[in-house]
């Protein structure tokens, strides 16, 4: 596969960001190659109704 | 490779934390990986040390990336030089997150979160809700 790209002017004003979390990527710039890979559990078990266990026993 | 230059006027940030960088300038090679476990507790009673060891399989299955399989050929032609951006302003940057001003050769990105909450037993610990003590559950306890 051949990709051709032309970059003409690129100029922003202003960028608002609130929050970038979770191994995000905030790039300003050129990039050759990006991987991106996220998982996000909250199962309905997650949600324990009872006495508070600890989740892992200490030694 | 590339040969556009960032300019950036003004950058603001108000917080950076848990691992996050700021990198101004190139790089060849971002790499970053956040592994969170998020326990929201009725009572705040936190141990401390209990998710020293963190046995739930989110965190230990293997990342579910889309592999780099076709071989591409790229050209470009960047006819101005320059990637002009006149302000950025950011409130908070954190787990492992990386914010770049210029170029980078390759940038790797993992996270993986687990969301826990946990509620006291009993009708007064969910107002408005069915009987709580009938929807026990600890599914999510590791086995």
């Amino acid at each position: 596969m051949v990709f051709n790209v032309t970059n003409c002017g690129l100029n922003v004003g202003s960028i608002d960001v609130i929050g970038i979390s979770s191994a995000a990527l905030f790039l300003i710039g050129d990039a050759d190659t990006i991987q991106l890979s996220s998982a996000f559990d909250t199962p309905p078990e997650s949600l324990i109704i009872g006495a508070l266990v600890p989740f892992v026993p200490q030694g | 490779m590339f040969s556009r230059i960032s300019k950036i006027e003004n950058l603001s940030i108000k917080t950076l934390i848990f691992s996050s960088t700021l990198q101004i300038g190139d790089s060849s090679c971002i790499e970053s990986y956040a592994d969170v476990f998020a326990v929201q507790r009725q009572v705040p009673v936190y141990l401390g040390k209990e998710a020293e060891v963190l046995p739930y399989r989110i965190f230990s299955s293997p990342a579910v990336f889309l592999p780099i399989v076709e071989p591409v050929t790229t050209f470009f032609i960047n006819s101005q030089p320059f990637i002009d951006v006149r302000s950025i302003n950011i409130i908070g940057v954190s787990a492992s997150s990386v914010v770049s001003a210029g170029n980078t050769g390759h940038a790797y990105m993992q996270s993986r979160v687990k969301h826990i909450r946990q509620l006291l037993n009993g009708r007064r610990a969910i107002k408005n809700g069915p009987d709580s003590t009938s929807i026990q559950t600890n599914g999510s306890q590791p086995s």
